[in-house]
């Protein structure tokens, strides 16, 4: 996120704090309804599924901030790097492939967000309108794929992402 | 099973080009299975996994875990475990190899991490060894292969994973895993005993500790027993489901972080955005894996699979040593994680059928995977060594952990000749 463009920056920052923000209160919830749960019997109404929401937009909110930082895991067995021919080349095809991918999984969430909206689902106990969590979660899915589509331009940043394994 | 066998070769190559993994297994699986079953359908089931796979609240479990094992190691508990081990094992012949040992093991078991376990213990058990004369080659090599403990010693995200995909009991496999992770560590002492035995100067002895000085420092480290075992006692009585225990566990580790006054806002920060990313990372190989998994069993691998295995009439432990060894061949080359998400969807249908536990293969198949972060020439364990100790060759470091290799050969034909080894603390929840 070096040479990043300024209001980039900011965004990662933003969007870093929010998804901080919303695993502290997933962590902090779950703990809580837990120890009501055991201690006074009387658990949060609607904790389990507000925590399933929290994890999915957690996940498809963090990915932008993955692939701008370069960590997701490859394998990384031949490093094109090395012949300055062939890695522009294969940097652009990763990325291009990447970004496809990512924009058909934003555009498939999308599709379950117009279906979700056409019945008007909403979760079963606290009724959160599920449309809208889908929405969020194409959104950020889409994001990806443009953090993809950007690094495919020489000069922007490497394709060969760092390893890490948890 | 063609266009089966087409498919992987395709994911191989997008992984050899630098794909990242899970978009790599994505793209295939949905490409795959577009092919063989149209449009339509692919859409759907794209929609359906890509929206519900994060969306699930059991999956909590994987942030949870993850985000205690990073408080735990912002909380500077690694020196504490290794000060509590060097106490009691220092003054043997290769006691703080033991005590190294000791210390990965356990802080294994908190922070759910080979990577992590390998690079925190080299900075505090490195210096130590040095100073104490230890070869480089013992030194690294028992940090490396202490580090594999982290992926079965319970918890263990990699088991967490496993039990998704194959809809197996989270609880019974890290049950499952404490016996082989104790074997694991006796196994190792006995590679340590064999090193120094053969070359005495390798693993000089410590000081002897006082009691008092024992006592002082398992005082430290107390804190954390606590934690471990109100996680794995809770799930081993029934008191908690794997769920709750991983938010017992991250709020306990947030406690731990505080108490020890190691959480600064900017460190407290840093560890949740350091967990949600790699959340991030691994549901979107999850997901992957899932898509893959679907193309594949729509492709009819499995069955043709267990249908080849049939008219072969091969004696099930034959098929099963033919599994381990592409096993280990793939870990030459493969993530663990990915290596393992790759394969269970294919292997898993055979494995069952031919009537072997699940449970017990889903701890085979990360004995397989620990192996495979030390041997050449993916090691991940090997290079994150090198990575931290710049002065010390690779060489030196794979020549370290050949004795460890063998051990863990052993511990393998150990448990597949024994299964209840692996099933015994299991059968009594």
């Amino acid at each position: 996120m070096k040479k990043t463009h300024w209001l980039l920056r900011i965004f990662h920052n933003y969007l870093s704090f929010i998804m901080a923000s919303l695993i502290f209160i997933m962590m902090i919830g779950g703990l809580v309804d837990i120890s009501f749960r055991y201690l006074i019997n009387k658990p949060i109404p609607g904790m389990s599924e507000l925590m399933a929401l929290g994890l999915g937009i957690l996940v498809y909110g963090s990915l932008p901030l993955v692939t701008a930082n370069n960590e997701h895991i490859t394998v990384d067995l031949i490093s094109w790097n090395k012949n300055r021919y062939v890695a522009p080349v294969v940097s652009f095809l990763v990325n291009v492939f990447s970004s496809l991918m990512l924009f058909t999984i934003s555009w498939s969430i999308a599709q379950a967000a117009m279906d979700f909206a056409s019945y008007g689902a909403r979760s079963s106990f606290l009724e959160i309108n599920l449309s809208m969590i889908a929405w969020v979660m194409s959104a950020m899915a889409f994001m990806c794929g443009l953090i993809f589509i950007a690094k495919s331009f020489p000069g922007k940043s490497s394709n060969q992402d760092k390893e890490k394994t948890p | 099973m063609t266009i089966s066998l087409i498919g992987i070769s395709l994911v191989f190559v997008l992984l050899l080009l630098g794909v990242p993994i899970g978009i790599g297994m994505a793209i295939i699986g949905t490409a795959g299975f577009g092919y063989i079953v149209g449009l339509e359908p692919t859409l759907s089931m794209l929609g359906q996994i890509t929206y519900e796979t994060p969306v699930s609240y059991s999956l909590t479990i994987i942030p949870l875990f993850i985000l205690m094992g990073n408080f735990i190691s912002r909380a500077g508990l690694s020196q504490g475990l290794y000060d509590a081990a060097y106490s009691f094992l220092g003054h043997y012949r290769g006691g703080l190899a033991l005590a190294t040992l000791a210390a990965c093991g356990s802080f294994s078991a908190v922070s759910g991490s080979s990577l992590a376990t390998a690079a925190t213990m080299s900075k505090v058990a490195m210096p130590q060894m040095r100073s104490y004369k230890y070869s480089d080659s013992l030194a690294t090599g028992v940090i490396a292969a202490g580090g594999t403990l982290g992926i079965l010693i319970p918890p263990s995200v990699l088991l967490v994973l496993y039990g998704i995909m194959t809809n197996n009991d989270i609880g019974k496999l890290f049950v499952a895993g404490i016996i082989p992770g104790v074997i694991a560590l006796l196994m190792y002492g006995a590679a340590i005993a064999f090193v120094t035995a053969r070359d005495p100067q390798a693993g000089p002895r410590g000081e002897r500790s006082t009691w008092a000085m024992r006592l002082s420092a398992l005082k430290k480290t107390s804190g954390i027993a606590i934690l471990f075992l109100v996680i794995i006692g809770g799930l081993y009585i029934g008191i908690f489901t794997p769920t709750e225990a991983a938010a017992v566990g991250a709020g306990g580790g947030f406690f731990f972080a505080l108490v020890k006054g190691t959480l600064t806002f900017t460190t407290l920060f840093d560890v949740l955005v350091e967990t949600v990313k790699m959340t991030a990372m691994i549901f979107i190989i999850l997901i992957g894996a899932s898509l893959f998994s679907n193309f594949i069993n729509v492709a009819g691998l499995p069955r043709a699979l267990v249908a080849w295995t049939d008219n072969m009439n091969l004696a099930p432990i034959a098929i099963l040593l033919g599994i381990l060894l592409i096993y280990i061949i793939l870990g030459c080359m493969l993530e663990s994680m990915s290596m393992m998400l790759l394969t269970v969807p294919i292997f898993y249908p055979l494995i069952v059928s031919l009537g072997f536990d699940p449970i017990w293969f889903g701890i085979i198949v990360i004995v397989v995977i620990e192996i495979s972060l030390i041997t050449p020439p993916v090691g991940l364990n090997v290079f994150i060594m090198k990575a931290t100790l710049p002065d010390v060759s690779i060489k030196t470091i794979f020549k370290g952990v050949f004795p460890f290799v063998i051990a863990d050969l052993f511990r393998l034909a150990l448990l597949v000749a024994l299964p209840g080894l692996v099933l015994y603390l299991p059968s009594l929840m």
